[in-house]
């Protein structure tokens, strides 16, 4: 059953998401503040669907189900990081805010490298985003080729969908940077939204009258499903957690999306609602995952793609392809946004702030804007054939990003900590995450970058004291 | 200098208690079922309800303190 109703869906996303980009309000002026963070202007519903679609996106509806379908409740942890991890960006946000304002601050290695004089400290956090975010953007390329592969019933190869993808990013973040890329999300993410809903609600009726019948099925067949120790050990689910609580704040991404708000309030407000998005993404597929992984006769290979698979035989056609929209637009927004922020992090620290380059605001927006580019295809050519390294630094990303979190409590709220004690903790915490990670693996089963986090912050204080504070104006100044 | 109150301090990280291993243990099971869902899986969910609207409201107070 062969149908163009899928294609017709992502030619007309194609012309939607790039004229968006096209937009007089959205369109951008050469201007760092601009390009770069959409003139810090943002307002609740754009700060909301941009944080959301590039935090749930990556696989939201390929990996989350995947990880109900293969770990049961285990799978609990990534719901409870995100739900309180927005409830540490409402306490630690505005903050972040403020001092990125009073300052003019554009990345996180610039908060970093200012409050701690530091070049050092400056360049290895702007290198650890930078090459924690890249995989992510691979991954977010083999999500959406796969996906129009499939809505395409194979028709366009792999190499061929993946080259849709990056010609249709590249457009539209070179036209709008931050703000094409923002408002693209709130359209990916209201796709999003209904597909992920639309998803949970139709597997769940295919195969059960209901949701307690789902479970009863589920707790005959499948018990172990629903016990949290069965995916993965309890130090290892509660480690996951606590690294990746702090490691939701961490994201250069994210960094730049709360200076882009408008005021600390939206931030606030943003972060307060945040986890009925979650919500929203986490218990539909959770739904969809039990109800495939009891009911479902396919024997699938690849938990990933089991949704998504059993979805072009049960549904119709039109609904199949809703939800792969939606798993494009999910994989896409991701995409976009931390290929927007490589781009940033070179032109910004690496030439603006490290080398200490004179340039006009075109020059560094047209740094950024060939950066981007460039990243995107490397990307695209890294996702054909994706290295064993890729997967290695994607699986450690949180561990190596949650490393800065030490530094950038310190640097917001403790006046004693110094040049020293932040490189020095920051060296030693990623040191910690890389040998736990691959030589002594996950001691005790506790994860490697709970232990980066741990030994960091004792170097960081540690060291602190030990060597003279901060001077009376720089504290002055950052601690009004 | 924009600092976050004890009180949504306290609020957080109890709720996170609460959902974390040791208290977790106790609600890793399948019995009883409420509002047809299994205790394990009710459990977290509830408490992520609770955060969400006790943050809204919190949101809310603070706001009405600034004013």
């Amino acid at each position: 059953m062969q149908s163009w109703m899928p294609t017709i869906f992502i030619i007309s996303y194609a012309i939607i998401v790039i004229s968006i980009a096209y937009l007089p309000k959205v369109r951008t002026t050469l201007n760092t503040e601009d390009y770069f963070l959409g003139g810090r202007t943002f307002s609740f519903l754009v700060l909301y669907m941009t944080v959301a679609a590039t935090a749930y996106s990556g696989f939201a509806l390929m990996g989350t189900p995947g990880l109900w379908y293969s770990k049961g409740v285990g799978a609990f942890f990534v719901f409870t990081y995100i739900a309180f991890g927005y409830a540490i960006l409402y306490m630690v946000g505005p903050r972040i805010w403020e001092v990125g304002k009073e300052n003019g601050y554009v990345t996180q290695a610039d908060l970093l490298g200012d409050r701690f004089d530091s070049d050092l400290v400056r360049g290895i956090s702007s290198i650890t985003g930078f090459v924690m975010t890249f995989p992510y953007i691979a991954v977010g390329f083999i999500a959406c080729s796969y996906v129009i592969t499939i809505l395409t019933y194979g028709v366009v190869p792999h190499w061929a969908s993946g080259l849709i993808v990056l010609a249709i990013t590249i457009v539209y973040i070179w036209v709008g940077g931050i703000r094409a890329i923002s408002w693209t999300d709130v359209v990916q993410g209201f796709i999003m939204l209904i597909a992920l809903i639309g998803c949970g609600f139709f597997v769940l009726y295919h195969y059960y009258p209901g949701l307690s019948e789902l479970f009863e099925a589920l707790a005959q067949k499948e018990p172990e499903k629903l016990s949290f120790s069965s995916g993965y050990s309890w130090p290892m689910y509660t480690s996951l957690i606590i690294m990746a609580v702090w490691g939701f704040i961490s994201w250069p991404h994210i960094f730049i999306r709360i200076y882009a708000a408008k005021s600390p309030k939206v931030i606030k407000f943003t972060s307060a609602i945040g986890p009925i998005g979650a919500f929203i993404a986490y218990v539909p597929m959770m739904i969809a995952a039990f109800a495939i992984l009891t009911a479902s006769t396919t024997n699938f290979a690849a938990p990933d793609k089991a949704l998504l698979t059993d979805l072009g035989q049960i549904a119709p056609v039109w609904f199949f392809a809703l939800v792969g929209l939606g798993a494009l637009a999910s994989a896409m927004s991701t995409v976009d946004s931390q290929a927007h922020v490589t781009g940033v992090i070179i032109a910004r620290d690496f030439f603006q702030k490290i080398l200490k380059r004179e340039m006009t605001e075109k020059q560094v927006v047209t740094i950024c804007r060939v950066v981007i580019v460039i990243g995107l295809i490397g990307s695209y050519l890294i996702a054909l054939n994706p290295p064993e390294l890729m997967w290695n630094i994607l699986i450690s990303a949180y561990a190596g990003v949650s490393q800065l979190v030490p530094l950038i409590i310190a640097a917001l709220y403790w006046k004693r900590a110094t040049k020293t004690g932040a490189a020095a903790g920051l060296i030693v915490g990623l040191i910690t995450a890389i040998l736990f990670s691959y030589v002594w693996e996950h001691p005790l089963g506790i994860h490697a970058g709970v232990w980066g986090m741990v030994f960091n912050t004792i170097v960081l204080v540690v060291l602190s004291y030990m060597t003279m504070p901060p001077s009376p104006e720089k504290i002055a100044r950052f601690y009004k | 200098m924009y600092k976050p109150k004890r009180s949504t301090i306290v609020f957080v990280a109890i709720l996170f208690v609460l959902v974390s291993w040791p208290i977790l243990t106790i609600f890793n099971r399948v019995k009883p079922i409420v509002f047809g869902l299994p205790l394990c899986v009710f459990w977290p969910l509830f408490i992520f309800a609770i955060l969400t609207i006790g943050m809204i409201i919190l949101y809310y107070t603070a706001e009405k303190e600034d004013e």
